[in-house]
């Protein structure tokens, strides 16, 4: 008895006997997929959204409020783990119970990505792989033409309950349009904060991105124009605006450099 | 009236508690019971365990009876049944360390950084417990008054917390509004150890003044007639009892409701005298923190949820139904 309860608890490890992998972070779960490492993936973390696939796969809760044991629950080798993840002594934790434990780095840049393929590649020993992602990537952020517009850009966010707010400096949101050679309409100040009538109509943008959620919350993309201010900008006259998958701009991630280039392009094309 | 033996009440309590401690370390994420590690020989497993989850049931249990604790001592202390352990400022001191923690965050040694909301938070209720000892000193009057402190203590904590979550980054804000919400993961041995090395000596001390809380019941006067000297009384009950709230919002951030309603559900079972009231209070606030908890690392499992919101939505109908129940049952 005791010894086919032993053999029954073991099975997992049979079964998978590379490695059974949770990774921690939208972007490390969304590279460790496009490493052709999804096989080994048992779980993933609320952010975790993009693939598909990585829907169907356990989740061990958000990123900032992780649990040791939800964690060792899905019996991992390796746990990748953004180093935006907290609590740290959940983590340190799993690393006490045999687990190892890869911390990936976390910087809101378009060259972070490829530190971020680099760190995930090398722990799931892919380094070929890896490299070849990294080329990829590398070749589309040198698509985005380096060359400055002088084009204010304004982002929106709105999640359901709060007032509708802009990106300011030391945002994910102004290190994208800074990225795609753009400008940030918002300036002077840090974070995101409430729009102001008069400030909106002073920063006067060319175009306004909003994400999918934002415009769900907002209730469609005509009272998008009703917002305090945005009928005086030339985007308002204009209707200029720009939908975007908030993961892929914000997320710096391997959609990154395609929804930058995408906003570059909108941008040229305005009149 | 006639109430059942409040001794029996309190072996039964006790028993439920035990059996409830059993079961809450059976589940978890993990599909890990004390059967399976007593017939498997894993390591691994009995690290699990041994280190993550029985320290969490214990301090679970702990928190939860220091919390009732506080709040019986303060209802009794203030004669108001609507005193809480959050009256006196005392987790709102907590919480504005805590946030000052975590949004300048200060070069500290790698060890400490990890426990450093703890230790903020520690700190920041220790120095609202050392305001409300030298207040509490000097003056007459000055419980009526401490409640005043308190309450101003409570306004301009939360300010600054709203100022700070005003200036702090997105990472900051949510770390800032989970801690609000309370949790348990931080159990380890060494934190519960530090936990109960102030909880259980502070609850011994109350426990000793048990009968002459029950004095203070009758008013000052006519317990300094009794021969019970009132301003030492009270400036122990409310010293120890801070003492507890420090301790149990340190490791585990704002868990509401238990301190407020338990002593209030104890009291409608067990009547109103302090002997008795502030064990069953002790053993009901651990039976509620546990089994909340215990929900929580398991409704949602892998993931958790924050037990602070899942007290007050477990207790909150449970004890609106009581109140109602009594009020019929007095009516007719």
């Amino acid at each position: 008895m005791k010894r086919w309860l032993a053999v029954l608890l073991m099975l997992p490890a049979f079964v998978n006997a590379t490695e059974r992998v949770v990774t921690i972070g939208g972007d490390i779960t969304e590279i460790a997929f496009a490493l052709g490492s999804g096989e080994q993936l048992v779980a993933r973390d609320s952010t975790s959204l993009h693939p598909a696939a990585a829907t169907k796969l356990p989740d061990v809760g958000y990123m900032r409020q992780l649990n040791a044991e939800g964690i060792l629950a899905m019996r991992p080798d390796l746990v990748l783990v953004s180093a935006q993840a907290k609590p740290s002594l959940a983590l340190e934790q799993v690393a006490a119970s045999n687990v190892e434990v890869v911390t990936v780095p976390a910087d809101n840049s378009l060259s972070g990505i490829e530190g971020k393929i680099t760190a995930v590649a090398k722990a799931l020993g892919k380094t070929t792989q890896g490299e070849a992602l990294r080329k990829e990537v590398s070749n589309k952020l040198a698509a985005i033409p380096e060359r400055q517009l002088p084009v204010k850009v304004m982002f929106i966010m709105s999640h359901g309950g709060m007032a509708a707010m802009s990106a300011g400096q030391q945002t994910a949101a102004d290190a994208a349009i800074r990225a795609a050679g753009l400008q940030n309409a918002m300036q002077g100040f840090n974070r995101y904060q409430p729009l102001s009538q008069e400030g909106v109509i002073a920063s006067q943008p060319a175009l306004i991105l909003v994400t999918e959620d934002g415009v769900k919350t907002l209730g469609g993309e005509n009272s998008i124009w009703a917002l305090p201010g945005l009928a005086q900008t030339p985007a308002g006259e204009n209707h200029q605006l720009l939908v975007v998958d908030d993961m892929a701009l914000l997320g710096f991630g391997l959609q990154t450099p395609d929804a930058v280039l995408a906003l570059r392009k909108k941008a040229e094309r305005l009149p | 009236m006639r109430r059942p033996l409040p001794c029996q009440t309190l072996w039964l309590l006790g028993m439920a508690l035990l059996i409830l401690a059993l079961v809450a370390s059976n589940l978890g994420a993990m599909r890990l019971s004390i059967a399976v590690l007593w017939q498997v020989h894993d390591e691994a497993l009995r690290h699990i365990w041994l280190n993550i989850r029985l320290p969490r049931v214990l301090l679970a249990a702990l928190v939860g009876g220091a919390l009732a604790l506080s709040g019986c001592v303060m209802q009794g202390l203030f004669r108001n049944p609507l005193a809480d352990p959050g009256l006196l400022g005392i987790s709102s001191g907590a919480a504005l360390a805590v946030g000052l923690s975590v949004v300048l965050p200060l070069a500290l040694p790698a060890v400490l950084a990890l426990y450093a909301p703890m230790l903020a938070a520690f700190l920041g209720s220790l120095a609202v417990t050392l305001v409300i000892f030298f207040l509490s000193r000097q003056g007459n009057n000055s419980l009526s008054r401490l409640l005043l402190v308190g309450i101003a203590i409570n306004a301009l904590c939360g300010a600054a917390v709203g100022v700070l979550s005003w200036v702090s980054n997105d990472a900051q804000l949510r770390q800032l509004s989970l801690w609000g919400m309370g949790s348990l993961g931080q159990a380890q041995w060494s934190t519960l150890l530090a936990t109960a090395s102030f909880i259980l000596p502070a609850s011994l001390g109350i426990t000793f003044l048990a009968s002459r809380l029950n004095l203070l019941q009758l008013g000052d006067e006519e317990a300094h007639y009794l021969g019970v000297d009132v301003r030492r009384t009270q400036r122990r009950l409310l010293i120890l009892s801070a003492l507890l709230v420090a301790a149990a919002v340190a490791v585990s951030g704002v868990i509401g409701f238990i301190g407020l309603v338990i002593p209030h559900l104890v009291r409608m079972w067990l009547g109103a005298d302090h002997r008795w009231l502030i064990p069953g209070s002790v053993l009901a606030g651990a039976m509620l923190l546990l089994v909340a908890d215990t929900l929580a690392r398991t409704m949602v499992a892998p993931a958790e949820m924050p037990v602070g919101l899942l007290t007050s939505l477990l207790g909150g109908p449970w004890f609106l139904a009581l109140i109602f129940r009594q009020r019929r049952e007095t009516d007719g």
